[in-house]
């Protein structure tokens, strides 16, 4: 999993433990986090790599949020 | 300030709009506690839901230009009616299945088209979706709109005044305002009281400095606390709702 979205997920959401979550872990079923966790997380995801979410996005997983980013910013 | 104007495709609607519009101020229009000296900058009411009177008497009665965010599934036919069946379940458990299926056909189609017609923001229920629709409403507050928004979440417990909690991830708002204009949003505590028809406000809650989740929780938990001062002073217990249970049965009955 890419360092940048450990250190988001470590800031926005403190209590995740980091050594459990894979690319298949489900953001709400797995590691527990609440609405406001996961609308903070995007706020940083779209601060750090300017971004634009328009609403579409399904987020299940640590990996689609992954896959996002490695579409927008081509990396 | 303006009153709310309505959005219309053509004379006809425009003018049966208005003739709704009209109908329903008679009996559900509000009067307001005076907003005199009030900023200038575009404000974020932060309302309570009272079933559908709350944001019925938002529109009508706030006298301020405004845009509202409003739950997406108000907006589709067939859908909307668990959120319009909260106001009227008193009256619904005097209607057989049969009948209220038939006013289901009548009333969602057009409750659809009269919000539509309002020009909401619609929110969705899921979480990826609240930045871009806060965003929305940041770009209408930049534009020199004001926001009324729904921020509670809980179930409606029918208790005096009927606040329950608040959604924290809407202030984010705060964060995108910001960042566009270099001043920190306002939220007002609006509290509807349905049974003396009457719109009170709190005290206006700056967005702070802090980091944005403690800004937002901080915040929910100050609305939170002013709407349920106001609640506790103002509100009422409606005596026709202490049989919850009865009514939650009439709900289950309808929708199988």
């Amino acid at each position: 999993m890419p360092q940048e979205l450990i250190d988001i997920l470590l800031r926005t959401a403190p209590d995740t433990d980091i050594s459990k979550v894979t690319a298949e872990s489900r953001l709400k079923a797995d590691l527990g986090l609440t609405s406001l966790d996961f609308i903070m997380i995007m706020f940083e995801i779209q601060d750090k790599y300017d971004v634009t979410f328009t609403g579409e996005e399904a987020f299940e997983t640590v990996g689609d949020v992954i896959r996002f980013l490695q579409e927008k910013t081509g990396n | 300030m303006k009153t709310m104007s309505l959005r219309h495709r053509n004379g006809m609607e425009h003018l049966t709009m208005r003739v709704l519009v009209r109908s329903l101020s008679l009996f559900m229009h509000c009067r307001c506690d005076s907003i005199e000296g009030l900023p200038e900058e575009p404000i974020i009411f932060c309302c309570n839901h009272y079933e559908m009177f709350g944001p019925i008497a938002a529109v009508i009665s706030l006298p301020v230009q405004f845009r509202f965010l409003v739950n997406e599934d108000i907006l589709k036919p067939g859908e909307n009616m668990e959120e319009l069946l909260t106001g009227v379940r008193k009256a619904m458990l005097r209607l057989n299945e049969k009948q209220i299926r038939r006013l289901y056909n009548i009333v969602s189609p057009r409750a659809e088209r009269v919000f539509r017609q309002l020009d909401p923001i619609p929110m969705t229920q899921g979480w990826a979706s609240v930045i871009s629709e806060m965003q929305r409403a940041t770009d209408e507050m930049v534009k020199g709109n004001n926001i009324v928004i729904f921020p509670e979440c809980g179930t409606p417990t029918y208790s005096i005044g009927s606040v329950t909690e608040f959604r924290q991830g809407f202030a984010i708002i705060g964060e995108f305002y910001r960042k566009r204009t270099g001043k920190d949003a306002l939220f007002y505590p609006t509290y509807i009281d349905k049974w003396e028809k009457q719109i009170h406000f709190g005290e206006l809650i700056p967005y702070g400095r802090g980091p944005a989740r403690e800004e937002c929780m901080k915040v929910s938990q100050k609305l939170y606390h002013s709407m349920t001062t106001m609640a506790e002073k103002y509100g009422h217990a409606p005596e026709e709702y202490e049989d919850e249970e009865a009514l939650e049965e009439g709900i289950t009955s309808v929708h199988g």
